[in-house]
């Protein structure tokens, strides 16, 4: 398993790899950018599949692009190599052995060890044409990971303590430039990985097949809001924070800053109509703090506040 | 004393119903306290974890991993909460 946050130039990084059998599976927003940079390979896009039986295959995208390349090696080409290069952070994908995919309209996760790439590489190369909505959304979703693992009931003492030391290197952070973005996106969903999520994410997997909005976009909404619910509905959340040394005021500060308001009125009325599936989400169900058929109302009320 | 006690008593078998029927989503009349851990679907492994979480809100008591694994059924978590000093009499 390869870690490689070294930013060095793509085309170094991939110099093993052959045009003969390999192909570079990328993002359609991201295509022309990765022919400049790697003008001797061969290239599919997004919408494409790989040829089952290829040697390699490197993959250049999002989280939803990799966990499809994931996917696709893990049940049709399990023996072809995957490498994995995001070009933004928050999921974390490149490097758990965790897979999203829609099945009968609701986002369900494969887990699987054998998902996991062979390796994967970091690089700055595409940041300059993300939008930086999209950067920050990231940091939002390696929040969400990280604090969803922190206070997680399956987390041991020693991952929750790990977990703290993240969410403290993650607020020092102020921006949403820094490459170190993918180290922390990593190391979050690798502590989710061996604890468990929560209620954000059991409300991101439910809405995003009915809204069309993405994971990222929905963690990064719901990531304030259910900080306070559990806060407000349980003493273990401040208790927690306290054990651990981490600064519940800077944490509230932090997570507000990716709460859209407008956005978050204009889903209401979803959140009502599919909180009856929200509590039977998995991930709900094992939220630090118990989420009732009832908790939905504390969501319209912080609203109106 | 009497009306005392009759309160103690009627709020933790309450609290605990509104727990139970919370977690697994329970239809009205489906709960009572001989309800087995086999006749709810939901009471799976994330049940467990949920019970635990809720027995911690409502009773401030932390069940061991062991404990929440071995329960049978409602009675089993009445039997754990009184040995812990909560009472249902």
């Amino acid at each position: 398993m390869g870690f490689h946050l070294n930013n060095i130039p793509l085309d170094e990084q991939l110099q093993d790899v052959s045009s003969n059998n390999a192909v570079i599976w990328v993002s359609s927003p991201l295509m022309e950018r990765a022919k400049q940079l790697l003008p001797e390979l061969s290239f599919i896009n997004s919408a494409e599949t790989p040829s089952v039986g290829l040697g390699t295959v490197v993959v250049i995208g999002g989280g939803s692009l990799i966990d499809k390349a994931k996917l696709w090696r893990h049940r049709s080409s399990p023996n072809t190599k995957l490498i994995a290069v995001p070009s933004i952070w928050g999921s974390g994908s490149e490097g758990n052995g965790i897979a999203l995919e829609i099945l009968d309209g609701a986002k369900k996760p494969v887990v699987d060890e054998s998902l996991k790439p062979d390796s994967y590489y970091y690089t700055d190369q595409f940041l300059d044409i993300t939008p930086d909505v999209l950067k920050k959304r990231g940091v939002g979703d390696a929040f969400s990971h990280a604090l969803e693992a922190f206070f997680s009931p399956l987390a041991s003492p020693q991952l929750r303590g790990m977990s703290a030391e993240l969410l403290k290197d993650m607020l020092k952070i102020k921006g949403y430039e820094d490459i170190k973005w993918f180290e922390f996106s990593l190391l979050a969903s690798q502590y989710q990985e061996k604890s468990s999520v929560g209620l954000i994410h059991g409300i991101a997997h439910t809405l995003e097949p009915c809204t069309g909005l993405g994971h990222a976009e929905l963690c990064s909404l719901y990531l304030y809001p259910v900080l306070k619910f559990n806060s407000e509905n349980s003493p273990k959340v401040d208790n927690f924070f306290l054990e651990y040394g981490l600064n519940k005021e800077e944490m509230f500060q932090r997570t507000s800053d990716f709460f859209d308001p407008k956005t978050f009125a204009d889903l209401l009325p979803k959140l009502k109509e599919y909180w009856p599936l929200i509590i039977r989400n998995p991930l709900s169900r094992v939220n630090s703090v118990l989420v009732r058929a009832s908790s939905v109302g504390w969501f319209e009320e912080f609203f109106n506040e | 004393m009497e009306t005392i006690n009759l309160g103690v008593e009627m709020s933790n078998k309450v609290k605990l119903q509104d727990l139970i029927v919370d977690v697994f989503l329970l239809e009205d009349g489906e709960y009572s306290e001989n309800l087995k851990k086999d006749d709810v679907p939901n009471w799976d492994s994330l049940g467990v974890v949920s019970v635990a979480v809720g027995v911690q809100e409502a009773f401030g008591y932390h069940m061991t991993p062991e404990e929440a694994m071995s329960l049978t059924g409602v009675s089993d978590i009445i039997k754990i909460l009184e040995k812990n000093g909560i009472s249902f009499e």
